[in-house]
């Protein structure tokens, strides 16, 4: 049996009678469209660059000593660099050993230690930090611009700021520490700029050995922080919790800081915006929604007589109210398809703009947006259509027949 | 009569309330109408002819009295049961056409068939038959009513009102809005639907079209005289 929808094909003809006034009706949805899905396709381009940018750095736990601020053991926030000045404020080597039995087996765990110093290299002076850890690790750490990494306890790596601020060049020598006091070591390596991160900060900094740190500053055993670089972000809680559980069974004695409920936190931050441009984006879609009421309205006050032929030969109501329903989706669906593909368009050039990388426009998390975009225009349509719809279908076939 | 006539009103009245006042377009109407019977309505503007037609056409309910189409009280139906009698049972046969413009000749006559029975497939070779019997070619036929003459446009309507073969044909001035030819051609074409048995109510102005049917009744002030 073929079913063939007459009141669908009557919506059909109507919007192409008045083909003019229905494209005009429909770019307001296409603007609607593209707004929406280029704003969410930016968001979800913005998310995902930012959190592939982090996540390399948020897979990070660094555990402090427990200084007790306010008795509550919390995380403490003490930026790397910031020596700890008191025995009874580093942690042992007991406790290292403790984290790393923990930690091991989900990731890379080193001990650091740091001290902001006086350094001097011929005639400049200035201050930065020292940085002191096993140089196993460097390789898994740190990535260098030029030079190698530090094998004697007389060598070290610098950042890049630091070498670009006092002019230091490989084979570059300075001084560490007081006046008289000084110890000289000579750059082998400077490192590539690694940005402001929680567990330390080396663009300005001076990394040597722990032989070196201890040379100049003593405490061999105790170590300001100890870093853990998880495998799997996902391990995170669990090592925090397990670490927390061992070292604070009797009294707090570590806090450890999760980066990766930074990365969670910017995240959730990005998205609200995301949501919140979409939203401002939808006030244009609202705009469009009042264009297709009135179009629609125009449409049912046009057809009167027509709606009275119709009910007049046996058209029901229900009819009636689907046939105008069936012309606002028209609408919507030639503004949702249009408004899909000019928003892939007008989204790339956006993303491109305002994030800089296109690498994530392909993804399904920014091309869902374009479904969405479309659906909201379509429903948003649909609604804008139940009003006319409804009082047409509510017309005296009597008094619609006598239209002119 | 032996059998139960098709249409029945008994004291119908119908009443538009208006802020001047009400205004009686129908009064305690008593009529009988028996199938395969040709009735002229005649009388001047605004004595109640159109009122009358609407209310047997199940287009609006009497304010009081009953109205009784095949048997059936209209008064005790729901809209959605008067509108399937209507594209059942009813078929409307206006002065000015009242084809829908966005549809072809054929698809006019097609819509009420596909809105009873739900399905086009057999649709083709009937309407065409409708069509063909009032005159209607498959050319004229794939024309849009403002392409068409009135004289095509009532036949086109004609079609459309026996699509569904109704029982009762209304005819509200058929050949008002047509010249002398045409206006006898329609009215031969309803001389020959009512001799294959249909009922058919026609309102007019005009004698000699009124002649046409086998009763006449005038009305006036509401009622008829």
């Amino acid at each position: 049996m073929i079913v063939k929808d007459i009141i669908f094909q009557l919506s059909v003809r109507s919007v192409r009678l008045h083909f003019l006034r229905s494209v005009l009706a429909a770019l307001g949805i296409v603007i609607g469209v593209v707004a929406i899905a280029s704003m969410g396709m930016m968001g979800a381009n913005m998310t995902l660059s930012v959190t592939e940018e982090l996540s390399s750095m948020a897979n990070i736990l660094v555990v402090r000593p427990d200084i007790g601020f306010g008795g509550g053991g919390g995380d403490r926030p003490v930026m790397a660099g910031m020596s700890s000045s008191s025995t009874e404020e580093m942690i042992t080597e007991d406790q290292f050993r403790d984290i790393e039995q923990i930690a091991g087996k989900y990731g890379l765990v080193y001990a650091v230690n740091s001290r902001s110093d006086r350094i001097e290299m011929g005639d400049s002076k200035g201050r930065s930090t020292i940085y002191g850890l096993d140089p196993a690790v460097f390789p898994e750490i740190f990535t260098l611009a030029d030079g190698a990494f530090p094998k004697s306890t007389s060598s070290v790596m610098i950042g890049p700021d630091l070498a670009d601020r006092f002019g230091l060049t490989l084979g570059s020598k300075l001084d560490i520490g007081e006046e008289n006091e000084t110890t000289t070591v000579r750059v082998v390596g400077i490192l590539e700029e690694r940005g402001m991160s929680m567990d330390l900060n080396t663009d300005s900094a001076i990394i040597g050995s722990e032989k070196l740190f201890f040379g100049i500053y003593g405490g061999e055993g105790e170590y300001d922080q100890v870093n853990v670089v998880l495998d799997d972000i996902n391990d995170a809680t669990a090592v925090n919790t397990e670490i927390t559980a061992q070292l604070n069974k009797k009294e707090d004695q570590v806090s450890v800081q999760d980066s990766s409920r930074m990365l969670e936190n910017i995240t959730a931050t990005l998205g609200t915006m995301t949501s919140f441009v979409m939203a401002i984006a939808g006030i244009s879609l609202l705009v469009a929604a009042v264009s297709i009421f009135n179009v629609m309205m125009m449409s049912v006050t046009e057809r009167i007589r027509e709606i009275g032929i119709l009910r007049s030969i046996g058209t029901q109501k229900t009819e009636i109210r689907k046939m105008f329903i069936y012309e606002a989706g028209i609408l919507g669906v030639i503004g949702a398809v249009i408004g899909a593909v000019l928003s892939l368009a007008i989204g790339y050039v956006v993303v491109l703009a305002m994030v800089g990388s296109t690498d994530y426009f392909f993804t399904p998390e920014s091309l869902l947006y374009v479904p969405f975009g479309m659906a909201v225009g379509i429903v948003i349509c649909i609604v804008s259509g139940v009003y006319p719809a409804w009082s047409a279908s509510n017309l005296d076939p009597i008094e619609a027949l006598r239209s002119e | 009569m032996g059998s139960d006539p098709i249409i029945g009103l008994d004291e119908v009245s119908k009443i538009y309330p208006l802020p001047s006042g009400d205004v009686i377009a129908l009064d305690k109407v008593n009529l009988a109408i028996d199938e395969g019977e040709f009735l002229a309505v005649m009388g001047p503007s605004g004595s109640g002819k159109s009122t009358l037609l609407n209310q047997i056409g199940s287009l609006d309910v009497p304010s009081s009295g009953n109205l009784s189409l095949g048997g059936r009280n209209i008064r005790d139906m729901s809209d959605r049961e008067l509108t399937s009698l209507r594209l059942t049972m009813i078929g409307f046969v206006f002065q000015k056409f009242n084809l829908v413009p966005l549809l072809t000749a054929y698809e006019n006559v097609e819509y009420p068939f596909i809105l009873k029975n739900r399905k086009s497939d057999e649709a083709g070779g009937h309407v065409s038959r409708v069509l063909q019997m009032v005159g209607i070619d498959p050319v004229l036929a794939t024309h849009r009513p403002p392409e068409l003459s009135g004289g095509q446009q009532q036949r086109v309507a004609i079609a459309r009102a026996l699509v569904n073969d109704p029982k009762i044909i209304l005819c509200d001035e058929p050949t008002g809005n047509l010249d002398s030819e045409n206006g006898r051609q329609i009215m031969g074409i309803l001389t020959r639907l009512n001799g294959e048995g249909r009922t058919i109510i026609m309102v007019t102005h005009d004698p000699v079209v009124a002649s046409h049917a086998r009763r006449t009744i005038v009305m006036q002030d509401g009622r008829i005289s």
